[in-house]
């Protein structure tokens, strides 16, 4: 067993919880077994004790976008994994099969007090592959990851097929993406109401079909790239009216002008990365004060690094850019944590400091979203995975 | 915001930035556009004299960014290329002003941000979804400049790129050449024809505007600005321009300058840090952390910080003196690098970067400690001017 004592336990519970001088206990298989004041727990014999008597401690932050271990880091861009340019429709892609858990970004995410991260493939195709929801620390990928096959990327945007030859043509135009992913989609709801004969399918097209089939299910997370507009998203939006599956649309630049359509119909926002200049007019719609208007909205509101456009280890920097714009530290601190985890659907093993929960602890000199606080130590499933000692 | 006589900013926690690095709380008196005093007495109110209530307020001096591409990598621009000329790979006579957007809202942007003066230098930022940087060998010239458009100097410095960026470009482009042998030989060629034309009567000159800007460089009146990341090309760079005796000199982004601190120091020679967060992206690139501002402090080399706007946007420049705090480096440190120490490596230090008097009046007021993301700009003031107001 193992005890963390703090100054301040900020518990991001339901009633948002601080505990002055709390303490918490965290059993053998990695879980939080209590939270509380220090004085209302006996700590057991044998029990490693942490003390922190001068620290903040939040739960362990939370990316809900990034491309970890699949673009490396210190390496050239030919040695990208992100985007394959074989067919615009690549379904069947696993973000597992190319993440590389020996990647320095994953320690430097650690030093950033980020734990759990999604990771998956680009935007290059409109329907891109599998993305994977992972622990930034563990003995091996198969312990680090939480869900292997937890969303799939789909995008619309500019589509750079030209510059390969691929054995499938790629639409040019917006019209285009739609009406190739709606096709899909048709074809996939055909699929899984047992109207297609799966046998006389060519097997590529049947294991694509059964993917964008748990999509439509609700098993898989739809993961929507959306950067250049909002009439993108709302294109976007009408899809998702029109076959009910769950969603992220993710950057969302625009989202701003859209708050009500986009409330309305509950989809969470995976807003980012901030902190980017609007370096061509195709970036006109891009704001630093967009998650924020949208988080006043009632907006479910994450933020990405997209990593590496920003280090994972920046998260924490990417909320306090929108506290720059207006939120308050601990209304960013939820950009970064419950929310990417209720977006991922890992709300019950991830999110807070509550009893049951991983113990996915950070330990910092003060409020982590302060830019200046210094990340003292992180914790991944009770296991101490970095110290700045 | 028209010119005032005087203004008095009265109560505020000054953080002075000056030598001493005296903390107080007092009044600021600001005359024609220059501090006329910084006093912890009482300052009765005249007639004349503008006054800001500045209870609960932090004045610190204007935020300086010694590295950035303002009005000439210009927002929201879709007209083509405007920082880097593409058909040459020496082209040390071109000039920022003759591409300078002053419509660009960064220049609001920066206002809002604090920071009121700038260095704007051509070549390209740090992209991130290119895969070769766009900058030649000699891409051009600097300036510097206050935010609200008032130039300080034209012809501030003459940027030489060295390492695998402008190799990796010009060898996009078909141009040559294409190994750092080659560019150092190149610009070798270059210095040498600048010594020989230097030899000659003006009248007998022949125009050669190349040559006049580089013989800024050699006659010491421009600074050169080389954009280098490794260790290695630092070092080749600086050796070839000392051939030359130039000893005006500024690395500018300095990723691994750390490992040639002794090197840098003995040539007194500063680095223009950055920026500190940045995707580790290609061999250039893969000691880039935002430890980088502490080990350059341990190992003594003068340094400031920079954003290399575009590549992160200008007003966030305190915020990544902040992240440099959370890696290490004293906190007073981190507020020299964003303020009097740029001053100093850009040699404006006598009129800008610390609240003393008869310095410019370009003063910051803020809620709280400049660093935190919860303390907003409330003023900035460039000259005496009030430029801006929450």
């Amino acid at each position: 067993m193992k005890a963390i004592i703090g100054k301040e336990i900020i518990t991001m519970n339901k009633k948002r919880e601080k505990i002055k001088n709390g303490i918490i206990l965290i059993d053998e298989n990695g879980k939080i077994s209590f939270v509380g004041k220090k004085e209302e727990v006996q700590i057991p014999d044998n029990t490693e004790i942490l003390e922190a008597p001068e620290s903040i401690i939040t739960p362990g932050l939370v990316d809900a976008h990034s491309h970890l271990g699949i673009i490396p880091e210190e390496l050239d861009w030919e040695y990208s994994d992100v985007n394959d340019y074989y067919s615009p429709v690549t379904a069947h892609l696993k973000a597992i099969d190319a993440i590389d858990p020996f990647d320095e970004g994953f320690k430097e995410a650690l030093e950033g007090g980020v734990t759990t991260v999604y990771t998956g493939p680009g935007s290059a195709n409109v329907i891109g592959g599998i993305g994977t929801i992972i622990k930034t620390y563990g003995k091996s990928l198969t312990e680090m990851v939480v869900d292997p096959e937890a969303a799939l990327k789909m995008a619309l945007g500019p589509k750079r097929q030209q510059e390969y030859k691929s054995k499938t043509p790629y639409p040019t135009s917006r019209m285009g993406t739609v009406a190739l992913l709606r096709t899909w989609l048709l074809k996939a709801k055909r699929y899984s109401e047992g109207k297609m004969d799966g046998e006389k399918l060519d097997k590529e097209e049947r294991i694509i079909l059964q993917v964008i089939a748990k999509v439509l299910s609700g098993k898989m997370i739809a993961k929507i790239h959306l950067s250049t507009s909002p009439d993108e998203i709302l294109s976007i939006l009408r899809i998702i009216d029109e076959f009910k599956f769950y969603a992220t649309i993710d950057h969302v630049f625009g989202g701003q002008l859209l708050l009500d359509e986009i409330l309305k119909r509950k989809v969470p926002v995976v807003y980012g990365p901030p902190m980017l200049s609007k370096v061509a007019a195709y970036f006109k719609y891009m704001a630093d004060d967009a998650p924020v208007m949208m988080y006043r909205k009632g907006v479910s509101v994450s933020l990405m690094t997209d990593h590496p456009v920003i280090p994972e280890k920046h998260l924490r920097l990417l909320a306090a850019v929108t506290v720059k714009n207006g939120l308050t530290l601990d209304e960013a601190l939820e950009l970064v944590t419950i929310n990417p985890a209720k977006a991922l659907r890992i709300e019950k093993q991830v999110e807070s400091i509550e009893v049951g929960k991983d113990a996915d602890i950070v330990i910092a000199s003060g409020h982590p979203i302060k830019p200046k606080t210094r990340i003292e130590k992180v914790l991944v499933m009770g296991k101490l995975a970095y110290s700045s000692e | 915001m028209s010119k005032q006589l005087s203004l008095q900013i009265k109560g505020a926690k000054v953080l002075t930035m000056d030598r001493n690095n005296r903390v107080f709380k007092g009044n600021i008196i600001i005359k024609n556009g220059k501090i006329e005093d910084v006093t912890t007495a009482e300052v009765k109110n005249d007639n004349l004299s503008d006054v800001i209530d500045a209870e609960g307020l932090v004045a610190v001096p204007g935020f300086i960014d010694a590295h950035t591409h303002i009005g000439i990598i210009p927002l929201e621009w879709d007209g083509g290329e405007q920082a880097v000329e593409k058909s040459d790979p020496i082209t040390p006579q071109l000039k920022v002003t003759d591409a300078l957007n002053m419509f660009d809202s960064a220049y609001k942007e920066a206002i809002e941000g604090g920071v009121t003066t700038v260095a704007i230098s051509t070549g390209a930022y740090m992209s991130f979804g290119k895969i070769v940087e766009a900058i030649t060998i000699v891409p051009g010239q600097a300036i510097i400049t206050k935010t609200n458009g008032n130039i300080l100097n034209e012809e501030f410095g003459i940027k030489i790129a060295v390492g695998e960026h402008p190799k990796r470009f010009l060898e996009t482009m078909k141009l040559t050449p294409t190994t750092r042998m080659g560019m150092l030989a190149t610009i070798r060629t270059y210095l040498e024809k600048t010594e020989k034309y230097l030899e000659k009567n003006e009248d007998d000159r022949q125009i050669d505007l190349k040559l006049e800007a580089l013989a800024k460089l050699i006659k010491g009146e421009s600074f050169a600005l080389v954009h280098a990341h490794l260790s290695r090309d630092i070092v080749s760079i600086v050796r070839l321009l000392s051939e030359y005796n130039i000893k005006k000199i500024i690395i500018v982004h300095g990723t691994e300058a750390y490992e040639v601190g002794e090197f840098l120091r003995e040539g007194n020679i500063p680095v223009i840090l950055g920026p500190i967060v940045f995707s580790r992206r290609g061999t250039e690139l893969r000691k880039l952390t935002s430890k980088l501002p502490l080990l350059l402090y341990k190992n003594k080399v003068k340094f400031c910080l920079t954003t290399d706007h575009p590549t992160i946007p200008v007003r966030y420049l305190p915020l990544l003196a902040a992240v440099a705090v959370s890696e290490g480096l004293p906190y007073e440190e981190a507020l020299k690098a964003i303020t009097i120490n740029a001053a100093e490596i850009l040699g404006i230090s006598n009129i800008v970067g610390s609240i003393e008097v008869g310095k410019d009046a370009d003063i910051v007021l803020m809620e709280g400690d400049p660093l935190d993301p919860d303390s907003k700009v409330v003023y900035t003031i460039i000259e005496g001017n009030i430029v801006y107001k929450r």
